[in-house]
């Protein structure tokens, strides 16, 4: 049985529960950042480390398999970067110094379906489309307009376990999608 | 490398458990069939090293997007 992840607009709240990106863009929130980081001087990975103390408060994801080219990378804490209404995380490594740009591929890819392996269905044991969160990898340059996203490899969440895997699509995805952007 | 020559429908084990099968083999290509423990993640070799390249090449070097350059992005 193969899941089909369509239209998937939801995020990860900070204090450890799964809500629509609306509500949690919306209301409460990810509590954060800029109480953390003390009022963003920063926008850097400095500002991100200094959350380590409250490690606890974030979305940790555990990928089993570590990712390709970092296997030892196995745990992760999603934060949400760039303000509250941001669709944009920052996926911290607590195994290794190493961090991600992720963002739910919608808004910018809204024909984006992904169809999920049987073998990382069954990995994450995903019994609905619902069940999974799907985050692609964005690569940012100093010239923004340049920025790709990876959609042959995304990043699949299990919302209620937050064990993840990056698969592999069989379709023909590209690893550096342009973002277009208009004006 | 070790080199091992198999017709179609022979085997090769790697461990314990994994099976690697020819299952057939037509002109220049040839088909495996694999089974390996959900543990195992396998790939075709080429989109696994496009992957690989990918995440290196997406893994933050020094300081993360500012909030400036995130809202650039979203201004459409």
């Amino acid at each position: 049985m193969n899941v089909t992840v369509t239209g998937c607009v939801e995020a990860v709240d900070g204090v450890g529960r799964v809500q629509g990106i609306d509500e949690v863009q919306g209301m409460n929130e990810v509590q954060g950042m800029n109480e953390l980081r003390g009022k963003n001087e920063h926008d850097g990975v400095d500002a991100v480390l200094d959350v380590r103390d409250t490690d606890e408060e974030w979305p940790l994801l555990s990928f089993p398999n570590g990712l390709a080219g970092f296997p030892g990378a196995k745990r992760f804490m999603l934060v949400r970067w760039g303000g509250d209404d941001s669709m944009f995380s920052v996926m911290r490594c607590l195994d290794q110094e190493l961090e991600f740009v992720v963002m739910p591929p919608t808004e910018f890819f809204p024909e984006y379906a992904p169809e999920i392996d049987d073998d990382t269905v069954a990995e994450l044991e995903l019994s609905t489309s619902d069940d999974a969160l799907v985050l692609v990898m964005v690569t940012i340059p100093d010239e923004v307009e340049h920025s790709t996203a990876n959609l042959l490899g995304p990043i699949v969440v299990n919302r209620h376990t937050r064990r993840a895997a990056q698969a592999v699509l069989t379709e023909a995805w590209s690893t550096r999608q342009p973002i277009l952007i208009s004006g | 490398m070790l080199v091992l020559t198999r017709q179609a429908d022979q085997s090769v084990m790697i461990g314990n458990d994994i099976v690697v099968t020819v299952l057939e083999i037509r002109g220049d290509q040839v088909r495996l069939g694999i089974r390996a423990p959900r543990s195992v993640s396998v790939h075709r070799e080429e989109v696994f090293a496009q992957l690989e390249a990918a995440n290196r090449g997406a893994a933050l070097v020094g300081a993360a997007p500012t909030v400036d350059q995130l809202n650039r992005l979203r201004a459409r």
